[in-house]
């Protein structure tokens, strides 16, 4: 039996199109993996790495 | 499908840290590094574990991360969307990075016994039942993703973004947002069509319809 294509798989293999509830449910995985990398981007590890970076590129480190 | 918007000659994937003539530019390292961060720290503590390094200090973690951001920018294994996967490829990349840091520790150290595996090797070994590929895959998954909606921001008006944002990432209802912008209701829902038309054309490019395959299959 052939596996049922997930709505985030029919956002990459459009056919058959998807169905309103599956375009939402793509939009809602979408919105998530940004609210993740969101998230990631507001801590104070990523900060830290930010600097660290920043500050040797500009020491031409890079 | 695609023919409803202006082509895109470059995914943001393709273009990532690069500027408008193909050169790279080296203030785009933020996006990059915003996008990446949680897939590269994954993709590095898996290296690890295949160290049979089970606990990694943060700060040696953080030191790999940045080493491997640096690395994207200064060296000469850039990223070309024709030869392969950029999942694979930033795993190579993390996987390098590790082994020079390794290089540099004190030989005592017990960990380091491992540490005679080339590179590719390293990069395409697999322990089993550590949970850690699956974390890997949807971390790149979540980067790609994020990708692809920063690309949709760089394409629409600020507002339609901002509808966005606010009913699908933020959860608010329509009808609050339509009052807090002073909008009408269904001005919110074409927002938010739009949003979704401009994934469904960039899903339809080369470079994303790849990394995608590259969820799907064993071929990590």
């Amino acid at each position: 039996m052939k596996p049922t294509k997930s709505p985030m798989d029919k956002l990459f293999r459009p056919i058959p199109p998807l169905t309103p509830e599956e375009g939402e449910a793509v939009l809602k995985e979408v919105a998530e993996a940004f609210g993740v990398i969101e998230r990631m981007r507001a801590s104070p590890t990523h900060e830290r790495i930010r600097a660290k970076i920043a500050q040797r590129m500009e020491r031409g480190l890079a | 499908m695609r023919d409803a918007f202006p082509e895109t000659p470059r995914s943001l994937l393709s273009q990532l840290g690069r500027g408008s003539d193909g050169t790279l530019d080296h203030g785009a390292w933020r996006q990059f590094f915003d996008l990446y961060h949680h897939a590269i720290w994954v993709s590095a503590l898996d290296a690890f574990r295949r160290f049979r390094w089970n606990r990694v200090p943060e700060e040696l973690l953080e030191e790999v991360i940045a080493d491997v951001v640096i690395s994207f920018f200064k060296s000469d294994f850039t990223y070309d969307p024709n030869r392969g996967r950029f999942r694979n490829f930033l795993r190579q990349l993390t996987a390098w990075r590790i082994m020079d840091r390794l290089g540099k520790l004190p030989k005592a150290t017990e960990s380091l016994e491992t540490v005679e595996e080339t590179a590719e090797e390293l990069a395409d070994s697999r322990l089993p039942g550590d949970g850690v590929e699956a974390r890997e895959k949807e971390a790149f998954r979540a980067a790609l993703l994020a990708m692809m909606l920063e690309e949709v921001r760089q394409q629409v008006d600020p507002q339609t973004f901002l509808i966005f944002e606010m009913t699908k990432v933020r959860g608010e209802k329509p009808e609050a947002v339509a009052a807090r912008l002073k909008v009408k209701r269904n001005i919110i829902d074409g927002a938010v069509h739009r949003v979704f038309r401009r994934l469904q054309a960039l899903a339809a490019l080369p470079e994303y319809q790849k990394e995608f395959q590259s969820w799907n299959s064993d071929d990590v």
